[in-house]
């Protein structure tokens, strides 16, 4: 569940990017789907990677008169899964840490295309690409996957503060990654054509 | 409907040219020029001068600057102004009518339902449009309308009583309007 009933009266996925909080949730799960953001503004339209958009806490690679008009998120394709958890003090708070998987199975199994994000775990929404890297090509075994996750909270750089400690925080991290890999890679084991 | 008089707000920053927006507020049409990244909030407050809906954060996290939009709550640093043009907005001013506070207003007075008063016109707001849809909330149902109106002092059991004590007002208002005149005589 993400916000309040009443933020979520209007807001929206592109809104939750553009605000660039590290924060918040949208920004790991678009990481981890390498998603292009369409901007406008009076200079034209341009397409932003992903990869691209967060340079700092609240700071985008959006100039001063531009604004985010579409997000475009690759058809997943088939055999792929993905999932997002977070863990937060009450319904609608920011998550304490929260991880993105989302991986692409090969006809073997194994895992062709990997992408991660996680909220909240430093100054800007993180992609751990060494934990991708390591992911790819291999079978999803749970050693596997628990290699990851740790480098997945390597990755992280979280601060410690009313949540919790930064040593806390990226074992948080690292648990939850390992479950949503875990979740991901189950999702694509059992994909069905919808 | 009455239109006030228009106003413009300008700057020299590139992409800010003011486009026209007409936004009705408590039932008055507000036509102005506004940089079309104009937050609601600011618009309510600097362009059309009610400075009864309040700026908390700023970031849509504390539900200071709640008002309703088409009798929905939002809080009003969520949207740009250019996003209203058309609707119609109520604000905290709108709630007294001529000169008797709404029941929601009686209910915090009565229950004590504020301290320092900074978040009470989005927490009224916000209460207005739970009890327009659900006339008798359960207590747990007020605590999740306001879930996104921080109170960083009463610690909300006395908003809760006020939203109560307004919907009891707010039902007896309505059980007598149902009455016919034979039987209120």
């Amino acid at each position: 569940m993400i916000a309040d009933p009443i933020v979520r009266n209007l807001a929206t996925v592109g809104g939750n990017l553009a605000h660039a909080d590290p924060a918040n949730d949208h920004p790991a799960t678009m990481l981890a789907l390498r998603a292009e953001l369409v901007v406008t503004g009076p200079n034209g339209t341009r397409t932003i990677p992903i990869d691209s958009f967060f340079l700092g806490t609240f700071t985008t690679a959006l100039e001063t008169a531009e604004i985010l008009i579409e997000i475009r998120v690759p058809v997943p394709p088939p055999r792929s899964g993905g999932a997002y958890l977070k863990l937060k003090r009450k319904v609608g708070d920011y998550g304490i840490a929260g991880t993105a998987a989302y991986v692409v199975l090969d006809d073997s199994g194994r895992l062709a295309q990997v992408g991660l994000g996680l909220t909240n775990a430093g100054p800007t929404p993180i992609r751990p690409v060494e934990a991708e890297q390591l992911l790819t090509g291999q079978s999803p075994t749970e050693e596997v996957l628990r290699a990851a996750a740790e480098r997945a909270a390597a990755a992280a750089d979280p601060v410690s503060d009313l949540r919790g400690s930064a040593e806390y925080k990226r074992a948080v991290t690292r648990t939850l990654m390992m479950r949503a890999l875990a979740r991901a890679v189950e999702r694509a084991q059992n994909w069905r054509a919808a | 409907m009455t239109t006030v008089e228009e106003r413009t707000t300008t700057d020299d920053r590139p992409g800010t040219k003011p486009v026209p927006v007409a936004i009705t507020i408590n039932g008055v049409e507000h036509r102005a020029q506004v940089e079309t990244r104009l937050l609601l909030v600011h618009f309510i407050r600097e362009v059309v001068g009610l400075t009864g809906t309040h700026i908390g954060c700023d970031t849509t996290s504390c539900g200071a600057c709640v008002v309703l939009l088409d009798d929905v709550p939002i809080k009003s640093c969520t949207l740009f102004t250019v996003q209203a043009d058309g609707r119609s907005i109520r604000t905290v001013e709108g709630l007294e009518q001529g000169g008797k506070l709404h029941p929601i207003q009686q209910g915090f007075w009565e229950e004590h339902g504020l301290q320092c008063g900074f978040c009470t016109p989005g927490m009224m707001m916000t209460s207005v449009a739970l009890l327009e849809r659900t006339p008798s909330p359960t207590d747990e149902e007020i605590r999740r309308a306001i879930s996104g109106n921080l109170c960083r002092c009463t610690g909300y059991v006395n908003i809760v009583k006020s939203v109560q004590h307004a919907a009891n007002t707010l039902r007896e208002a309505q059980s007598l309007a149902n009455l016919s005149p034979a039987e209120v005589s």
